[in-house]
């Protein structure tokens, strides 16, 4: 069973209005988790439900937050986000999966058989105006 | 003793058991009795005289000799002196043990094993228990008998200390005795067709007479056994009792027999040898030679790496020994002082030492010469062995450095222009000049991270690193300046060393052919893994001529990148043809046998 961390963290000053998107972040990396809840703090409308640092810790999570939008780093050690996204693909196909990464799609594993529904971001381009532009897009 | 003065002895002893048997005997075949008997004594003592100075059977000739000194004694039974006569029939008892011991000992004159000394034993305790006390208590030695032609008057027995016989003898001891013994014959019988069905060809050889002649002498034992006690007056006791006298010199017979066949085996053996090494054969030749020669199909040979002090086979790798104790022997060969090799074969074989010293001193040449290739090989392996080591070594710091990349600066950057664009997203309402502002930082914030992205991409593609070579050849292909297609369907992961020694030669290659191939519109990466991996880089330009132009570093790198994971790089460029980079790296056994892992946690192949 893999130990969730912070998981359900959503600090008063966080709390999104009723109604928000919920937002979990996926990243073994801590620094982009703290900027993605940041971000996600700082955009009307959206609410961090909770924050996973692996591939095993986000299909839990995601069964326990369900949460309306996932970011999803790729590459972290276990299961990566590719392969996280898959299956949240088949378990929760309401969820929206977006796929982060510090790299290039073309640096990537080719992850064709996700389909074109699950969008890919720079993390870099990461931010309110990114974010809402995602749910506009894939969230209705 | 020297063979002259043995010789010398056995002849009057010959002489003397004439006149002892001529003149103990009043039957009208007195002449054919002394033959017989000197034929007892003579046959052991010629044969043991010729085996003496046969190695390895100085053991068993001296043996014989004394056992034909023993059979003398015996004939002394011949007399008529009462004293020469109980001499002569308690030697008789006594010769039997000795017979058993020369059988069992045959044809090296040691006992094989405890089965053996017990047998030996068991014959020693029946004589000295149920034989020699009856000495001291008869009137008369029961006749007729083997070691005497005298069958009725005979002397009487000169050492009966006692006033009358004991009843017990007759009703008790003797037919307990004579049962014993026959048991003890056949045992001794059995025992010896067991060796022969264990035994190599060559004791095989030399086994057989031996066995034949001691099964017929059993029979006859038995026969007289029974014969003196249902038959007692019939001729066919007589035939029995002088088929076991004959029997000695037969045994001798056989015994010279076997030697023989043992030295003329080992004689056609080793020539057929010699004639197969004539030509230095190489080391799996040498083997097989060595092998049929030794009658053992699973011979090894380890050769002795003097620099490294340890065996290994014949390309160098690492032998061991067969444990002590265990079902293979070895046999070592040396070149006067300096071990060379040594040969690992059945233990059977163990005691065919002359003829192991034969063949080997045939093959220590030969052997000398693969040992010297087995040192080459072991350094070679060594020093390529090393340069996969340090290659791992670069690769896996190349992969750390990435990492440390990936986790340290780049999502410093990241983290940081994130920031900077909240910061900017904060500002935008109230002040857009400087908004902008923070999004042009952000935009030089972007260039550094795509710097350092593609320095680590450089250093080790994570599509490499993560999903192997084919995603990394997928990847890298895809910002190729020479449009590039990939075909690796059904390509295995393999161990990291050899992912990135075939990914770093097909990146090489590529960038050649941006560079170099003039005319080229596009580049192929075609993979594919049956019994080896294969690269196959090739481009549709112009191709040169090779002999015109100097093999460049790149060339240089692609070939040592390739060879330090055992694989072979060959270039084929005709002019006007294009231009093949082929690449072949065969499978990790191959590259390994150690079976030491090499980098990666599990070469993941599938199963063929």
């Amino acid at each position: 069973m893999p130990q969730l961390r912070e998981l359900g963290r959503a600090p008063a000053s966080r709390a999104g209005a009723p109604g928000a998107v919920r937002v979990l972040t996926v990243d073994d990396q801590a620094m982009f988790r703290e900027i993605a809840g940041d971000v996600i703090a700082a955009t009307p409308g959206f609410e961090a439900v909770g924050e996973a640092a692996s591939g095993e810790e986000a299909l839990v999570a995601v069964d326990r937050l369900d949460p309306q939008l996932v970011l999803l780093d790729v590459r972290m050690p276990g299961i990566d986000g590719i392969e996280v996204a898959g299956r949240l693909g088949r378990t929760h196909p309401h969820t929206v999966v977006v796929l982060i990464s510090i790299d290039e799609m073309a640096d990537l594993p080719p992850a064709g058989h996700l389909g074109a529904d699950v969008p890919f971001v720079r993390k870099q381009d990461f931010g309110p105006r990114l974010l809402r532009r995602l749910w506009a897009e894939y969230g209705t | 003793m020297e063979p002259g003065v043995v010789t010398i002895l056995g002849a009057c002893l010959c002489a003397v058991t004439c006149v002892v048997t001529l003149a103990g005997s009043d039957s009208e075949f007195a002449w054919l009795e002394a033959i017989a008997r000197v034929l007892m004594v003579g046959a052991p003592i010629g044969v043991g005289v010729y085996a003496r100075r046969r190695p390895p059977f100085e053991r068993f000739g001296a043996l014989l000799i004394i056992a034909g000194l023993g059979w003398f004694v015996t004939t002394l039974a011949e007399s008529s002196d009462p004293v020469l006569y109980s001499t002569g029939r308690v030697a008789g008892w006594i010769v039997e043990v000795g017979l058993v011991y020369l059988v069992l000992a045959f044809p090296l004159g040691r006992l094989g094993d405890r089965i053996d000394r017990a047998l030996v034993w068991a014959g020693a305790a029946l004589v000295l228990v149920l034989y020699l006390p009856t000495a001291l208590l008869v009137e008369q030695y029961p006749v007729p008998a083997t070691w005497t032609s005298c069958h009725a008057g005979c002397p009487g027995n000169a050492f009966m200390v006692a006033g009358s016989e004991p009843t017990v003898l007759g009703d008790v001891v003797l037919p307990l005795r004579e049962t014993l013994t026959v048991l003890l014959f056949a045992a001794v019988a059995g025992r010896l067709g067991l060796r022969i069905r264990r035994a190599t060809p060559l004791a095989r050889r030399a086994l057989a007479p031996v066995l034949v002649v001691a099964c017929l002498r059993l029979v006859a034992y038995a026969l007289a056994i029974m014969g003196r006690r249902i038959w007692a007056d019939s001729g066919l006791l007589e035939v029995a009792v002088w088929l076991v006298a004959l029997g000695v010199p037969v045994m001798a017979g056989a015994f010279l027999l076997g030697l023989w066949r043992w030295r003329l085996y080992i004689a056609t053996a080793t020539l057929r040898l010699a004639g197969r090494l004539r030509t230095h054969p190489p080391p799996d030749d040498l083997r097989a030679a060595l092998a049929e020669a030794f009658d053992d199909r699973s011979l090894e040979i380890a050769y002795w790496l003097d620099g490294e002090g340890r065996w290994a086979d014949a390309a160098g790798r690492p032998m061991a020994l067969p444990a002590p104790g265990s079902r293979r022997w070895s046999t070592e060969v040396r070149d006067g002082d300096r071990l060379v090799a040594m040969i690992i074969h059945d233990v059977a074989l163990r005691d065919d030492r002359a003829f192991i010293d034969a063949a080997t001193s045939y093959a220590v040449l030969t052997l000398d010469n693969h040992r010297l290739s087995a040192q080459t090989a072991s350094l070679l392996r060594e020093v390529s062995e090393s340069r996969a080591r340090i290659q791992r070594s670069a690769d896996d710091e190349r992969r750390r450095i990435e990492r440390d990349l990936h986790d340290g600066a780049q999502q410093r950057l990241v983290a940081l222009r994130i920031t900077l664009e909240l910061a900017a997203e904060e500002t935008d309402g109230v002040d857009v000049e400087r908004a902008e502002r923070l999004r042009g930082l952000g935009a030089e914030v972007e260039l550094a991270i795509d710097d350092v992205r593609s320095l680590a991409r450089g250093i080790y593609p994570p599509a490499l690193a993560d999903h192997g070579l084919v995603a990394g050849l997928r990847s890298a292909a895809l910002r190729m300046p020479l449009p590039t297609t990939v075909h690796a369907d059904g390509v295995a992961r393999y161990p990291r060393e050899v992912e990135s020694a075939a990914y770093f030669c097909c990146l090489e290659a590529l960038q050649n052919a941006a560079k170099h191939a003039r005319g080229a519109t596009a580049a192929v990466v075609e993979l594919s893994d049956d019994a080896a991996l294969r690269i196959e880089v090739r481009d549709d330009g112009a191709g040169f001529d090779v002999d015109a132009v100097t093999p460049g570093v790149g060339l240089v790198s692609m070939r040592d990148r390739i060879a330090t994971v055992g694989g072979s790089l060959a270039l084929v460029t005709i002019p006007g043809e294009g231009t093949r980079v082929v690449a072949t790296i065969p499978p990790a056994v191959d590259r390994a046998p150690d079976g030491r892992a090499s980098g990666a946690p599990e070469p993941q192949r599938p199963p063929l």
